[in-house]
């Protein structure tokens, strides 16, 4: 229930400690982000003014597209296995499960684990010999290949964030269960509406602000995934994991080619921003 | 609820299998010597050992890595809470300049990758002399813990009931008084779950984390990487004993406060 709020423009002194935190952590990187892409630099010191230059070479670079299409192909993808699966097993929680309350902090428990971590158990997971499912797959005839197979590596990655982040989106839409009076599913029974019926007119349109909460926040860690594929895949093989994160990492860090990365960078704000916008106005003002 | 008898579900047994299996494995692994773990698949520890602990546990590097990773976050929650608790209190209260927009322009901030923040922070921190600094890294993770914060207290806030603020008044308390007596006593859950995700946020974090660090304040995440290099585990036992601990306080504080995960992770906008 939202409350009237009050109007006072000096409420933004109460804002200005938490801008001034993130000034210093966002808005001068990025600022100098954007410095970086207009400028071509020599060993990091030395600076010189060039325009527009590396966004043109950028545009034109085939490697950046595959990149940046790469990174919202993997992030579609996965957030809608997220989504599917995630609906499933919370439907399942509210309506059968016994003591479900008890078993959500046993989902969650991928949600806390360490980023490096995820990458490391799951390469491991995969070895054929020695590991936890790739004993398996060998056993049943398809032995992982990490090294040589894009097949295999976007399987397994996809496999990878679908373990690490489906409980977030089985939290929010057991809480979007709970929030659905009883009475909705008394009248759906009572009309005889069967599961699928349930389902699509009173289930699903009562999770809608819950699963864009939930792209919301997937989209932020999604869209810049690097340390667990770069665990499993190294990016490869022939860089069909490569991702825009690792992109940005190798062309600014080991390459020290600072403009091209400031531009993959601002490119990359470019399309994220509207996107969230886009989901932010969709959860509409009732914040 | 629907039905009368609840019993176990097939598909939420699956799934918990899929997410805990994993888990375990893990555990297994940290439990039985490295050549065991290098040459066969074991579901259960054979032989069990804990040499794979005790040699985390008796190495400074790594316990100076638990050590760093537990002193930046602890600095990063009490910064993000001191400057995020007022503000939540604006936007949840006031009506003001463009308020819509910033509580959103909050929000992209988090979503900015570390890949894009890293450069520049380390050229901005390396200038300052603040690099290998435990601030460094409690600083650069305030970047994407403050906005969660704002947004997980704003939704506790608003939470409760307006009339209390004007109680407050009556009864003679200022402006601060009212802040610090009155209404965060209300919203402990709030501060706890707030704290909980911060934490959970910077003690995950990779990328920046080891941008910025490199003898001093290298925290554990990145001690770890020597022996789980992605071209195949130096040392399988002892990055699964890492992996573990690194796992445990977390599960800890989860357990904690597990009827409000919810709220957390939905950034504070829903809850049950």
């Amino acid at each position: 229930m939202p409350q009237p709020r009050i109007a006072r423009n000096r409420a933004w002194f109460l804002i200005l400690p938490a801008f001034a935190v993130l000034a210093i952590g966002g808005i001068a990187p990025i600022l100098t982000a954007i410095n970086y892409s207009l400028h071509d630099s020599f060993g990091g010191d030395r600076f010189i003014w060039v325009g527009l230059r590396w966004y043109e070479e950028m545009l034109r670079e085939a490697e950046f597209w595959a990149a940046l299409g790469r990174t919202l192909g993997f992030f579609a993808a996965s957030l809608a296995l997220q989504i599917a699966l995630g609906i499933a097993v919370a439907r399942k929680l509210y309506h059968v499960q016994l003591r479900p309350e008890l078993l959500i902090p046993l989902l969650s428990l991928p949600l806390l684990t360490p980023w490096i971590v995820v990458g490391f158990l799951w390469r491991h997971m995969m070895q054929p010999e020695i590991g936890l499912f790739g004993t398996a797959l060998t056993a049943a005839g398809l032995p992982p290949d990490l090294n040589d197979s894009a097949t295999w590596a976007w399987a397994v990655i996809l496999a990878m964030d679908v373990w690490h982040w489906t409980g977030i989106v089985v939290i929010l839409c057991y809480a979007g269960y709970l929030s659905i009076p009883r009475a909705h599913f008394q009248a759906a029974s009572i009309d005889g509406a069967n599961a699928w019926q349930t389902f699509r007119h009173i289930e699903l349109p009562r999770l809608r602000t819950v699963l864009i909460i939930a792209a919301l926040i997937r989209m932020a860690d999604g869209l810049m995934i690097y340390i667990e594929p770069f665990m499993v895949t190294r990016g490869g093989p022939h860089m069909a994991t490569t991702f825009l994160s690792q992109d940005i990492i190798q062309t600014g860090l080991l390459e020290f080619n600072l403009g091209h990365a400031g531009a993959s960078s601002v490119v990359y704000l470019l399309v994220v921003v509207p996107l969230a916008w886009a989901l932010y106005r969709a959860m509409g003002r009732d914040r | 609820m629907t039905g009368p008898r609840r019993r176990w579900s097939g598909t939420v047994a699956l799934f918990l299998g899929f997410t805990l299996l994993p888990i375990l494995w893990l555990g297994v692994l940290s439990l039985q010597p490295n050549h065991v773990s290098k040459a066969e698949m074991n579901l259960l520890p054979a032989p069990v050992t804990a040499e794979n602990y005790l040699f985390i546990l008796t190495e400074p590097d790594w316990v100076r890595g638990f050590a760093n990773a537990a002193i930046y976050v602890t600095l990063n929650v009490a910064i993000t809470l001191a400057v995020a608790l007022p503000a939540a209190y604006g936007f949840s209260r006031f009506r003001f300049f463009g308020d819509g927009q910033v509580f959103f322009l909050v929000l992209v901030f988090r979503m900015v990758p570390p890949a894009i923040v890293m450069l520049p922070l380390v050229q901005m921190y390396s200038a300052a002399g603040l690099l290998d600094t435990h601030l460094s890294v409690a600083l650069a993770h305030c970047l994407f813990t403050v906005p969660i914060a704002i947004w997980i207290l704003e939704g506790f806030i608003s939470s409760v009931p307006r009339e209390l603020d004007e109680a407050a008044k009556v009864d003679g308390h200022s402006g601060v008084g009212f802040f610090f007596r009155v209404l965060l006593p209300q919203i402990r859950t709030g501060i706890a779950v707030t704290a909980f995700l911060c934490f959970v946020f910077s003690w995950a974090e990779f990328t920046l984390a080891n941008a910025l660090t490199t003898v001093d304040s290298k925290p554990i995440g990145v001690v770890m990487k020597i022996v789980a290099s992605p071209t195949g585990a130096v040392h399988v036992g002892i990055a699964a004993a890492a992996s573990i601990l690194m796992l445990l306080p977390g599960a800890v504080f989860a357990w904690l406060l597990r009827r409000h995960l919810a709220r957390g992770f939905s950034l504070g906008r829903l809850g049950w």
